[in-house]
């Protein structure tokens, strides 16, 4: 036999079909795979040996028609023998006969299969380590938070009972003054709870999920601080952070940075209270990179640093100077990993006295995809239309970023008009919506930078009434194709985009 | 029974303060109040004025309430000083401190108006 020499020595089951699909030969592996007896197999219609649906023979009978040609099936799975299997099947064309070539993949299949859960079980655990240090950074703060609700509760109860007594006087409009400074410190005092337990609930619960927004850097510095007061106040520790006023603006997920900040904070304040420092002092600065590509947020202390036989290792899991029970070694090492999810990184240094972490995230240039991890290099290779807007504002951004979802334009969003330039010098839009005051270049500087290079793009104007002056100005000159008035609803912008791409 | 007290109140929170000195309006007329925001205050008060009973918080800006009793004891003037212990929570440790620091009360928070006055009072009847 001449096949013999050919296919003997093949790693998997292959048969040789006459015209009419019965077997005429088959190879070891094909036996070993049947598990019967040649002579049940030799001879006998190969569609009855290996139970597979009529329509894939016809298939891969109809693609193989004339000499030479060959028909590849898709992943096949059937049963056979009550196990399994995952083939591919290739039949060729050898004029009088076929050959039937099964490429098993079962192993390679289950393999993924296993790896695909335990890949998924990793994911879980991770979520799961990240809420367990949440809960962790939670209970730290716990003994400071419940003194610090001690007080506003005090006062509460205690002119409730002042409020009872003076209700129980004769002439109540003497008691006018009392009542009205009890109710005040009453909602005060509420309100200072309310303030402690609303923000951290916030911080367990909210945006369990990945999804980025469109935040300020100072409301995520703000939010840490509250919650890490009373921390602060315990040891006698002082905290100074200048806002940036909207002028630090990322897209990423406001709990998980807090989380980072809270983190450093804590970090810090126990470095000073190891070093035993009475004017403890932590400085919170927020910045930009020299390069300018990364937003950065330090916070820096005159604690006792960190030994530089530990700094390799500050970044691993389960890595803890303090004594056992103290730490688990896993707040940096957590911080690290939300960072590079931000695609931006933390940083150390011992500073002059102290430490100092840095926290680097990307500046926004191109954030359209934010809620899928796809990044930004790829942009040019996407299909669709490509809307630029340009707001300093946060929350219109996120609400920009909203409305597209929903339709089938791609949105890009940018903080100001500088960024706005750089982002056009590396990707082709389509479509520009402005805003025009905007700290830095504005928005009639940006377009008319734009214009020096580009004259055709399509831009509009976003802006309350007040802009439609300047748009009046600039239509002709800037060859400007509308204005958007702010507030807007959601039809007007969908419109808006739907009419600008229909004319061109 | 002395016919006027005079009551030393150490507390960082300004509210807290506000409340003990209306309790005290309402129903220890004859004490007299006298506030510190943190403890060198205090003790820049103890040392040029008498005080029958000093009243401290235990979480203050700098020095704890706890550092601050700790300090008092070690000096002669004050040994016999008595003291209240205003804390958040009553624990082991508070009681022992107060034991082995001769603190003559703790007053735990949120406290009650009848509650309050009736460890204010007990504290200065002991007073000769």
């Amino acid at each position: 036999m001449e096949h013999s020499t050919y296919y003997d020595h093949d790693y998997s089951p292959v048969f040789v079909l006459d015209k009419e699909f019965n077997v005429t030969y088959f190879n070891g592996l094909a036996g070993t795979f049947l598990k019967l007896s040649p002579r049940k197999i030799n001879g006998k219609d190969i569609k009855e040996l290996i139970p597979l649906p009529e329509s894939l023979w016809h298939d891969l009978k109809s693609q193989a028609l004339s000499l030479g040609s060959v028909g590849v099936s898709s992943e096949t799975d059937f049963l056979y023998l009550g196990d399994s299997f995952s083939f591919v099947f290739r039949l060729q064309n050898n004029g009088d006969e076929f050959l039937l070539f099964c490429n098993d993949l079962s192993v390679e299949k289950k393999l993924h299969i296993k790896y695909q859960k335990q890949v998924e079980l990793l994911k879980e655990s991770h979520n799961q380590l990240l809420q367990a240090d949440k809960v962790r950074a939670i209970g730290e703060l716990t003994a400071g938070i419940s003194h610090e609700i001690n007080n506003p509760l005090t006062v509460a109860s205690g002119n409730t009972e002042i409020l009872g007594f003076s209700l129980e006087e004769e002439d109540l409009n003497a008691q006018r003054e009392l009542i009205t400074s009890c109710v005040d410190n009453l909602d005060e005092s509420l309100g200072r709870i309310n303030e402690i337990i609303s923000g951290m609930k916030g911080f367990l619960h909210q945006g369990q999920g990945d999804k980025k927004e469109y935040i300020n850097l100072d409301d995520v510095i703000k939010a840490a601080v509250k919650l890490t007061s009373s921390t602060l106040k315990e040891y006698n520790i002082d905290l100074k952070f200048n806002a940036s006023n909207g002028q630090s603006v990322v897209l990423g997920n406001q709990t998980k940075l807090e989380q980072i900040v809270i983190n450093l904070i804590q970090n810090s304040a126990d470095g000073i209270k190891q070093k035993g420092q009475s004017d403890g002092l932590i400085e919170i600065f927020l910045g930009k990179s020299s390069s300018g590509h990364y937003q950065t947020l330090s916070v820096v202390d005159n604690g006792a640093g960190i030994e530089s036989k530990d700094i390799p290792k500050i970044f691993d899991s389960f890595f803890t100077t303090k004594e056992m029970g103290d730490g688990t070694g896993l707040g940096l090492s957590i911080c690290k990993k939300i960072a590079e999810d931000h695609q931006g990184d933390l940083e150390f240094e011992n500073s002059n006295n102290g430490a100092r972490f840095t926290l680097k995230l990307p500046v926004i240039e191109v954030s359209s995809y934010a809620s899928n991890d796809e990044f930004f290099s790829k942009i040019n290779d996407v299909d669709g239309r490509k809307v630029l807007v340009v707001d300093n504002d946060a929350t219109i951004l996120n609400l920009c970023q909203k409305i597209f979802e929903s339709t089938k334009y791609i949105f890009i969003g940018s903080t100001g008009g500088a960024e706005a330039l750089d982002v056009l010098q590396k990707y082709e839009v389509d479509l520009i919506i402005t805003d025009l005051n905007m700290p830095g270049i504005d928005g009639r500087t940006f377009v008319r930078k734009l214009r020096e290079s580009n004259g055709s793009v399509p831009v509009f104007y976003l802006s309350s009434e007040n802009g439609l002056k300047t748009y009046d100005a600039d239509k002709v000159d800037l060859n400007l194709s509308g204005i958007l008035l702010k507030p807007f609803k959601t039809e007007q912008l969908v419109n808006l985009l739907n009419k600008a791409f229909s004319n061109s | 029974m002395k016919s006027s007290y005079k009551v030393l109140l150490i507390d960082d929170d300004i509210k807290v303060c506000d409340l003990i000195a209306a309790f005290i309006k309402l129903g220890a007329k004859s004490v007299d109040l006298v506030i510190a925001h943190d403890t060198s205050q205090g003790l820049f008060k103890l040392e040029n004025e008498d005080f029958d009973l000093v009243i401290v918080d235990k979480n203050l800006p700098g020095k704890s309430g706890l550092e601050f009793i700790t300090l008092l004891r070690r000096s002669f003037k004050f040994t016999k000083q008595p003291l209240i212990l205003l804390s958040g929570s009553l624990n082991n440790s508070d009681v022992l401190f107060s034991v082995e620091n001769k603190v003559n009360d703790i007053i735990v928070k949120p406290f009650k108006y009848a509650q309050f006055l009736e460890k204010l009072k007990k504290a200065l009847s002991k007073i000769q």
